[in-house]
C-alpha cells in the first residue's frame, strides 16, 4: 500500500540548490581535524593522569610499609623501665637491656619483640607473643615470664601460664614451660625445665622485707629445697640422696640457717649434724 | 544506498565515512532546512552543528534506523531551538508556541522552469496558490515525500506522528490539489489511478 503517485516535483521549488555545499564540507573537515587533535591530547593527558595516580598509589604503599616497619627501641641504663605495648601487655626492662618492637604493625603483623638483655613480661591474651633473642625465641599466648640473658645463654622463667622456648640454632630444640618452671637456653639447646628457685618467685613484685625473708613451699621436691639451702647459706649438704622422692611443705627463713635446718629436716624425719662451717651431714633418725 | 556508509566507521571517527555522510545528505538537509527557516546562514550553521555533534558524540550514539529520518529530525530540532532562543533574545518573552511556529512555505520557482506559454505560467501560479491553501503539515509531508523521496515511516519519524496520520494527511492534500480544475487537467491521466488508490486506502482504514 502506498500513497498515490502524482509527480508534483515537476514544479521546481526555490532554495533547493545548496550552492555553498563544498565550502561547508571543507570547513567541517577542518573542524574535525582540530577536534581529533584535541581528543588525542586529552587522551594523552588521561593516560598521564593514570600514570601519575599509579605512581601516587605506589608511593602511598611505600609510605604505609615504612610506617608499619617503624621500630621503637627502648634502652635502659642503670634503672629498669616499664614499657606498655600497644596490646596493653607490659614489659619491665631490666637494667642495661634493650627491647625493640614495631608499634604500628603490632596488631596487624603479630606481636614480635626483640630483646637484648633481661626483661619481665606480662602478656595479655591475644595473638602469639614472641620474644626474639640471640639464643632463641620465646612465644606465648598470654602469661607472665622473665628472660635473663647471659653471654651465649639465657634463662627463661615462666611465672604464669605456659611459655614455649626455642633455641635459635638451625635445629634448635624447643621446650614448653609450665607455670613456675624455668630453663636455660644456649644457641643450640634447651635444658630440661626446672622449678624456679622459690626465693625468686614473684621477683618482680614489690615485696616487703618480711616476705622476702620468708619463703613458703608447697609440696616442693625436697631436693630443690636442699639446693636452695646450699645456695642460700653457702654450705654443702652430705647424703643429699636421702631426700629424693620426698616433698616439703613449709617455710624457709633465708636469714636464719639454724632455724631453717631445724624446720626443714625435722619435719621430713631427718637428723643432721653441722660438721663444720660449710658442711652439713644428713642422717636418718634412728 | 545507506548501507555503504558503515555506522561502525562513523563511531570509529573515520574521515572517509564522515565525508561520505556529508556528501550524501547535505543537499537534502539544506533544502529541508531552508523551508523551515529561509535563512542560508542559520541553516548552514545548523547543518554544521549537526555534523559536528555527530562527530563529537559518535561514541555515545546508537545506530539510527533510518539515517535520513534521523538527520532531518535532528536538523529540524536544531533550527527550532535556534528560532526559540532568537525569539527570546529579541522579544524578551517566552512564546511556547514558537516550536510550531514555522511556516514551511513552499515557493514554486517559476523562473528556473522553462515556461513555454501563458498556460504554463498560469499553471505555476495556480499550483503555488493551492500549496498556500494547504496546512503546514500537509506541505511538509508532500515536500518530504515527493521532493525528497522519504518513505512513509521516515516521514512519521521526522514529524513524530503515526504512519496512519502520514497516509491520511498526504492523501487529503493530493485530493485537494486534484480538485483544482487547472491542476487536474495538468495531472491528466494519473488522476484515475489516484482515485483508485484513494479507494484502496479507505478500505484499509475502515
Amino acid at each position: 500500500m502506498d500513497i498515490e503517485r502524482i509527480d508534483i516535483s515537476k514544479f521546481p521549488l526555490k532554495h533547493e540548490a545548496f550552492v555553498r555545499k563544498n565550502e561547508l564540507g571543507d570547513k567541517l573537515a577542518a573542524l574535525r581535524a582540530v577536534r581529533r587533535t584535541t581528543e588525542m591530547a586529552a587522551k594523552r593527558r588521561r593516560n598521564r593522569a593514570w600514570a601519575w595516580s599509579g605512581a601516587g598509589f605506589a608511593a602511598a604503599m611505600v609510605a604505609f610499609a615504612v610506617f608499619l616497619m617503624q621500630t621503637v627501641t627502648i634502652t635502659t641504663a642503670h634503672e629498669k623501665q616499664v614499657v606498655t605495648l600497644p596490646c596493653g601487655s607490659t614489659v619491665t626492662v631490666a637494667e642495661n637491656s634493650r627491647i625493640s618492637y614495631k608499634p604500628h604493625a603490632w596488631n596487624l603483623l603479630g606481636r614480635d619483640i626483640e630483646l637484648d638483655g633481661s626483661a619481665y613480661f606480662s602478656v595479655n591474651k591475644g595473638n602469639t607473643f614472641t620474644v626474639n633473642t640471640d639464643c632463641g625465641n620465646v612465644s606465648v599466648l598470654g602469661t607472665e615470664f622473665e628472660i635473663l640473658e647471659q653471654p651465649n645463654a639465657m634463662t627463661v622463667k615462666c611465672h604464669d601460664g605456659r611459655v614455649k622456648v626455642t633455641a635459635s640454632g638451625d635445629d634448635g630444640s624447643s621446650v614448653v614451660l609450665d607455670k613456675g618452671e624455668c630453663v636455660e637456653v644456649t644457641k643450640t639447646e634447651v635444658s630440661e625445665p626446672e622449678q624456679i628457685a622459690a626465693s625468686e618467685q614473684n621477683l618482680s613484685e614489690d615485696e616487703t622485707e618480711e616476705e622476702s625473708r620468708i619463703i613458703e613451699y608447697n609440696r616442693e621436691p625436697l631436693m630443690n629445697v636442699v639446693s636452695e639451702i646450699e645456695r642460700c647459706f653457702e654450705v654443702t649438704v652430705k647424703n643429699k640422696s636421702l631426700c629424693s622422692n620426698l616433698d616439703y611443705s613449709g617455710v624457709f627463713y633465708t636469714d636464719d640457717m639454724d632455724l631453717t635446718l631445724e624446720i626443714v629436716f625435722s619435719s621430713c624425719g631427718f637428723d643432721y649434724e653441722l660438721i663444720d662451717e660449710n658442711m652439713i651431714e644428713l642422717k636418718n633418725i634412728e | 544506498m545507506e548501507g555503504v556508509i558503515s555506522w561502525n566507521d562513523i563511531v570509529a571517527g573515520k574521515e572517509d565515512a564522515f565525508r561520505m555522510l556529508y556528501d550524501r545528505y547535505s543537499d537534502l538537509l539544506y533544502g529541508y532546512g531552508m523551508k523551515i527557516k529561509a535563512n542560508e546562514t542559520v541553516v548552514m550553521d545548523a547543518i554544521q552543528s549537526l555534523f559536528m555533534n555527530i562527530f563529537e558524540k559518535r561514541r555515545h550514539l546508537a545506530a539510527p534506523n533510518s539515517m535520513t529520518a534521523y538527520l532531518c529530525r535532528s536538523l529540524k530540532n536544531l533550527l527550532i531551538n535556534e528560532m526559540q532562543s532568537a525569539t527570546v533574545r529579541n522579544t524578551c518573552e517566552l512564546d511556547e508556541s514558537v516550536s510550531n511556529n514555522y511556516d514551511f512555505d513552499l515557493e514554486v520557482d517559476a523562473e528556473s522552469a522553462i515556461i513555454a506559454n501563458e498556460s504554463d505560467s498560469e499553471k505555476y501560479r495556480v499550483f503555488q496558490a493551492e500549496l498556500n491553501k494547504l496546512s503546514r503539515q500537509q506541505r511538509e509531508m508532500l515536500y518530504l515525500r515527493y521532493y525528497k523521496g522519504l518513505e512513509v515511516d521516515e516521514i512519521a519519524e521526522v514529524l513524530s506522528v503515526s504512519k496512519r496520520t502520514v497516509y491520511n494527511t498526504t492523501n487529503n492534500a493530493l485530493s485537494r490539489l486534484r480538485e483544482n480544475k487547472v491542476l487536474a487537467r495538468y495531472f491528466g491521466e494519473t488522476a484515475l489511478l489516484a482515485l483508485l488508490s484513494i479507494g484502496r486506502f479507505y478500505v484499509f482504514s475502515i
